[in-house]
């Protein structure tokens, strides 16, 4: 068994509520969001964004805009849609459930 | 020494060496690959360039910069590799390999860049893959042996266009007509 795999995957599943919870602040472009995840040591490669914004994109969870960018071409901005909005509340509250339940179970306390 | 290249990479001009070129286009087909089946790929691969193209700048501040192979590294580095990135879309059942080049379409001209007379021989062994010289021989002994062979060879030298432009010297060649090639050929003529 490897640690660093296990944490991987663990950070792997709370990516996608990270990145819709950084959205949901307000509308920000790929490079931003990766500045921050990277801070938050959530993603190791940025390649992992992209297909992520491009999904949740096509299932209509988020929309993006161009806007120009002081230097270099356009970026695309992304924002949550109501749809997204809602998607995110329910994440948030299975990963309030799932913190409360985790930490019991823990701590023996269940 | 180096030749250069210059690409578009998501709207973006970025310079590399030759070898850093190879590495990079490498990794974008390994990404094409990866995403084949992906509903969404297109737009993935234009994304992960436009991002590419940002670390070229943050790194050389501004498109003269040439970026070496050990630039390209560093921002595949950082992307990753399509293992890395994470699962392409679940439905998708990857093709093994959807990588293919278009084979070069073969057309028969005069070589004025290895001519000794109009260019005939080394058009005719371009396109039937012979070296010249044999032809020279063949072409020598028809004249001398038969009489025939000066007639022959005026005809052919009228018939047979000279291949003039870098497209007609691929075609010529039988190289696929790429802009990857055109770019080498190109750099090739202006040395």
């Amino acid at each position: 068994m490897n640690a660093e795999n296990s944490k991987a995957q663990m950070r792997k599943g709370v990516l996608e509520l990270c990145i819709l919870s950084i959205l949901s602040r307000g509308d920000s472009y790929a490079s931003e969001l990766i500045n921050k995840l990277k801070e938050a040591q959530m993603i190791v490669v940025e390649g992992t964004l992209y297909p992520m914004l491009t999904r949740h994109k096509n299932a209509g969870l988020l929309t993006y805009r161009w806007e120009e960018s002081p230097q270099g071409p356009p970026r695309k901005y992304y924002s949550l849609t109501d749809k997204g909005k809602e998607y995110l509340t329910d994440l948030d509250q299975t990963w309030e459930e799932l913190i409360n339940t985790v930490n019991a179970i823990r701590t023996n306390a269940a | 020494m180096k030749k250069t290249v210059t690409v578009n990479l998501g709207g973006s001009i970025v310079t590399l060496e030759e070898d850093a070129y190879s590495i990079l286009s490498g990794y974008m087909s390994r990404l094409e690959r990866h995403f084949a089946n992906d509903p969404g790929k297109q737009e993935i691969i234009d994304d992960i360039e436009h991002r590419m193209a940002e670390l070229f700048r943050e790194n050389g501040k501004d498109e003269k910069f040439v970026n070496t192979s050990q630039d390209v590294n560093r921002v595949i580095k950082t992307m990753g590799e399509p293992g890395e990135i994470g699962d392409a879309e679940p439905n998708s059942t990857n093709k093994t390999n959807t990588h293919y080049t278009m084979p070069g379409y073969k057309r028969l001209y005069r070589d004025s860049d290895n001519r000794i007379l109009g260019g005939v021989c080394s058009g005719l062994g371009a396109y039937w893959n012979v070296d010249p010289i044999l032809l020279r021989i063949l072409f020598i002994f028809l004249f001398f042996g038969i009489g025939t062979g000066f007639l022959l060879y005026l005809i052919l030298w009228i018939a047979i266009p000279k291949a003039v432009t870098l497209t007609e010297k691929m075609e010529m060649r039988g190289e696929p007509i790429t802009a990857e090639n055109i770019g080498k050929n190109y750099t090739s003529t202006q040395k």
